[in-house]
């Protein structure tokens, strides 16, 4: 089995969290100040034209390898124990990416070269929030796109969280799309560019059950989630 | 006459603009450039890095202090001649090691750098130990801060520190680390002398490396 599906979706389909920008950017439940308002409000209407969302996936066949493995096509992957534990009873499954696009690079950079880092800080934090929304309406996307076949599907779940080392990275893109289909590149440091893009893993099948993610009992002190989850209110 | 205070309030709203109007009118009333600094800038930031810590004011509002404080700064430092004010706190070279591009983190830190009284020269992003080596030599760093956001390129800090040492400079420069999956026992088992999550206690940490705390 080999499906490739890829797509663009407008700005309005995303769907924007404040609150976890807030909370990226440290004031949890607390309001920002009328000014920082102002600014999110200013850059988030710049990013309507600025952002390019784009996603897709490839199915494929695979099969759960012991307690850390999965193997998908002819490439075995090492997710770990939490993520391989979410993979289980799959019929096959989906390795997608998602990016909001390069023009978004080119918009942090202004900020940048003017020196201005409270305008880059935030165009930076909403550059994740909506790479994240891209991420939903993939998984969206993909849902509906099996339910016909009875097939449901897990969580997300990336290189770089939970036990996965970002390394795997490169085994993953191999099994995507060489034809610049995905508009992300990778660099030897498993970096992708467009800066704000996400790769990862889905199972789909009839028995695949959508199991909470594991943060509360993940022990990866590397993991960028993780960090999130502790340092509230830091940089 | 010029109220002092509103310098200090400038500096702690973030208010870029009032503070360097209020800059001007006090150097054109011959305030000595040292007392600007020293009872009103740097005051301003300590409190500011207090708020911070109390989670009374978050990153944002601690960019807009530094951003106005700099702005001050560049009117007063032309005129400072070789003062000693609580400025000279020494010079940090900055930089995202070699293989990793993401730089907010890096700029949030050396933004708090400048801000505190510290020179802060930034060697960008991807940089290689060369590049930190030549730039300590240069510059007399007290310094090197070392950032990365990825699994893949942390590893690289400990290359930087190894290099350091080879080039002979480790003794003379203390060695700073952060980023996302940084953490105290990663910078402890590289040899680092100190690690921060935060550009605020970046700040903190490097003073207490430097006994100017």
């Amino acid at each position: 089995m080999r499906e490739i599906g890829y797509f663009d979706c407008g700005f309005d389909r995303l769907s924007f969290d404040l609150g976890e920008a807030l909370r990226l950017m440290g004031y949890g439940d607390y309001a920002p100040s009328d000014y920082v308002r102002s600014l999110i409000d200013k850059i988030l209407d710049d990013l309507r034209s600025v952002v390019k969302p784009h996603f897709g996936y490839v199915l494929l066949d695979g099969y759960v390898k012991g307690n850390d493995r999965v193997v998908v096509g002819d490439v075995e992957l090492a997710p770990g124990r939490i993520i391989t534990h979410a993979m289980k009873g799959a019929d096959c499954y989906a390795l997608f990416t998602a990016t909001i696009g390069g023009g978004f690079d080119e918009y942090c950079k202004n900020y940048k070269e003017a020196g201005d880092m409270v305008g880059a800080l935030i165009a930076d934090t909403l550059g994740s929030v909506l790479a994240e929304a891209v991420v939903a309406v993939l998984v969206d996307t993909l849902s509906k796109n099996v339910e016909g076949r009875g097939w449901r599907i897990s969580n997300n779940y990336s290189p770089g969280y939970c036990d996965w080392p970002l390394s795997d990275q490169k085994r993953l893109f191999s099994l995507l799309p060489a034809d610049g289909r995905t508009g992300i590149s990778l660099t030897g440091s498993c970096l992708m560019l467009p800066v704000k893009s996400v790769s990862g893993i889905i199972a789909v099948g009839a028995s695949v059950k959508k199991l909470p993610y594991g943060c509360a009992i993940c022990k990866m002190t590397s993991c960028i989630k993780n960090q999130k989850n502790r340092k509230l209110h830091k940089t | 006459m010029t109220d002092l205070k509103e310098l200090y309030e400038a500096i702690l709203k973030g208010n870029h603009n009032a503070a360097l109007e209020v800059t001007k009118a006090a150097l054109a009333e011959n305030i000595q450039p040292k007392v600007l600094i020293d009872d009103y800038l740097i005051k301003a930031m300590e409190e500011i890095g207090r708020r911070f810590e109390q989670h009374k004011v978050f990153v944002p509002e601690l960019l807009m202090a530094g951003r106005a404080m700099k702005m001050s700064l560049s009117l007063i430092q032309p005129l400072l001649k070789g003062e000693n004010t609580s400025l000279m706190l020494g010079t940090v070279v900055i930089g995202t090691v070699k293989g990793d591009l993401h730089d907010i983190g890096k700029n949030l830190v050396g933004s708090m750098f400048e801000g505190c009284g510290f020179k802060v020269v930034d060697l960008g992003v991807d940089v290689d130990a060369e590049k930190f080596i030549g730039a300590v030599r240069e510059n007399n760093a007290s310094i090197v801060g070392l950032s990365a956001l990825l699994t893949t390129t942390m590893p690289y800090m400990k290359s930087v520190i190894k290099a350091l040492q080879d080039a002979g400079l480790r003794d003379k420069v203390k060695v700073m680390v952060g980023g996302a999956p940084v953490s105290e026992g990663f910078a402890r088992e590289i040899g680092a002398d100190g690690y921060s999550d935060s550009a605020n206690s970046a700040v903190v940490k490097a003073k207490e490396l430097l006994g100017v705390a």
